[in-house]
């Protein structure tokens, strides 16, 4: 895991996409945090070839309702309206947590 | 949906639970590559796949393997299975980059999965792909099939390059979205679906009590449903249709099925509704297209003094939250 223990940038991964002649990328949140998954909205608003982002919001929060509306908001910026357009509905998508409660951690994302 | 394999048969009551409501299992549901989980796994990923509303990530599969000496071979199997439960449509394909670098580098994970596909054919949902010889470079149908159906709409240029054998971008859009048209029905398919109507069932109780003034039915329980999907093309809606079907025949009542013909026909589903509601159906059952254009006709301005109106309407996601809570006495610990 200890390969792991560094920031893998934006940029890195678009020097390994442009080598496999990937053009664009859907990015997924691996903590169960809105910081990240509004981080990686961030990420996908500076970087176009950030399509889309598959986000993260407790479903059992009492403020999942502005959470969602917060998150699913038409951005204006080119990267991610881009996703919107490719969609045709909101850009989120909600992965519950799972693993809480049944027992298994959370494993890798 | 991020799972380990022994979880699967939970996701499955999950999915179930929740018909309107699309799921992603991601990384096929983590078979025990290294531990040679296949005969283990595949079962319940099977029983998943036979819900159309769940797609699959086909992604995550080097890291369940031995990081060091996991070989392509071993990969294999699991990547033929899941093309054989989803089909190409409901498969889209993931890096899990950068984790996936703990076995093997972006390059290489993606590799081995389009070297796995282009290694043999698909030829319908049930079928076990037909494998050719490793060289072969005819088989690229499949990931033609991977395609998403916005391509053309969406600012994503080349996907996929035959001649390239460049990997695929972007497949998550179509599949989370639901844009790809879908598969040509499958009788066999659609009637193990038969439980995504089990949503039926508590209206048809709560509604009973005006079914005595409905007259001509078949059935002879003097009970008849309506139910009015988004759409009457989309295989979705035909699982409904079928689930619908078998409801009525279980319970000795007459289901009504009609909708319109394209998802955004919001006028000709208000006129379905309109019909249906001066008919003097004993219920109802609508997938309601739009929140503010049905909100006329299902208010009840035309209810009857002593009919009762079980309302369990709504977009999905109010739905899927308003369920959640229905469940959530029951103890289950679905987790979410």
């Amino acid at each position: 895991m200890g390969a792991l223990k560094r920031d893998f940038s934006p940029a890195d991964l678009k020097r390994e996409m442009s080598r496999c002649g990937v053009d664009r990328t859907i990015a997924v949140q691996a903590r169960q945090t809105l910081e990240e998954t509004r981080w990686l909205l961030d990420l996908a608003s500076d970087h176009p070839f950030i399509a889309g982002v598959i986000g993260w919001v407790d479903l059992q929060s009492p403020a999942v309702d502005a959470e969602l509306e917060q998150i699913s908001a038409p951005p204006e910026t080119p990267g991610c309206s881009a996703c919107s357009a490719v969609g045709g509905a909101r850009i989120s998508v909600v992965r519950a947590r799972f693993a809480v409660g049944s027992g298994g951690s959370s494993g890798t994302a | 949906m991020l799972v380990y394999a022994r979880q699967l048969p939970e996701v499955v009551d999950l999915v179930r639970a929740f018909p309107s409501q699309r799921f992603v299992l991601d990384h096929l549901g983590k078979p025990d590559v290294k531990g040679g989980g296949h005969q283990a796994w595949r079962p319940h990923f099977e029983e998943l796949a036979s819900f159309p509303h769940v797609w699959c990530k086909l992604s995550g599969l080097v890291t369940e393997a031995d990081w060091r000496t996991w070989t392509a071979e071993q990969l294999r199997p699991y990547i033929e299975t899941a093309l054989e439960c989803f089909g190409p449509e409901r498969l889209m394909i993931g890096s899990d980059w950068p984790v996936c670098t703990l076995a093997s580098p972006y390059m290489g994970t993606l590799a081995v999965v389009e070297d796995a596909l282009a290694g043999c054919s698909f030829e319908g949902a049930g079928q076990h792909p037909r494998r050719h010889s490793p060289t072969s470079v005819e088989s690229v149908g499949v990931f033609m099939d991977l395609m998403p159906a916005s391509a053309t709409a969406a600012p994503m240029s080349r996907l996929w390059d035959p001649a390239e054998r460049s990997p695929i971008a972007c497949l998550a859009q179509s599949a989370i979205i639901g844009c790809r048209s879908p598969y040509e029905p499958h009788a066999d398919r659609i009637g193990r679906c038969s439980p995504s109507c089990s949503w039926l069932r508590p209206s048809i109780a709560g509604c009973s009590k005006t079914s005595q003034q409905s007259a001509s039915t078949s059935s002879g329980s003097g009970i008849t449903i309506a139910v009015i999907p988004k759409g009457t093309t989309h295989e979705f809606w035909q699982s409904i249709h079928a689930g619908a079907n078998k409801a009525a025949k279980e319970l000795g009542i007459d289901v009504i099925w009609r909708g319109p013909l394209r998802e955004d026909d919001r006028d000709a589903q208000v006129s379905e509704v309109e019909g249906f509601i001066s008919r003097g159906v004993s219920g109802i059952a609508l997938a309601p297209l739009d929140e503010s254009a049905l909100v006329g006709p299902v208010s009840g301005r035309h209810e009857p003094q002593d009919s009762c109106r079980d309302l369990r309407l709504g977009p999905e996601g109010r739905q899927l939250r308003e369920l959640r809570r229905d469940r959530q006495p029951q103890g289950r610990s679905h987790g979410g």
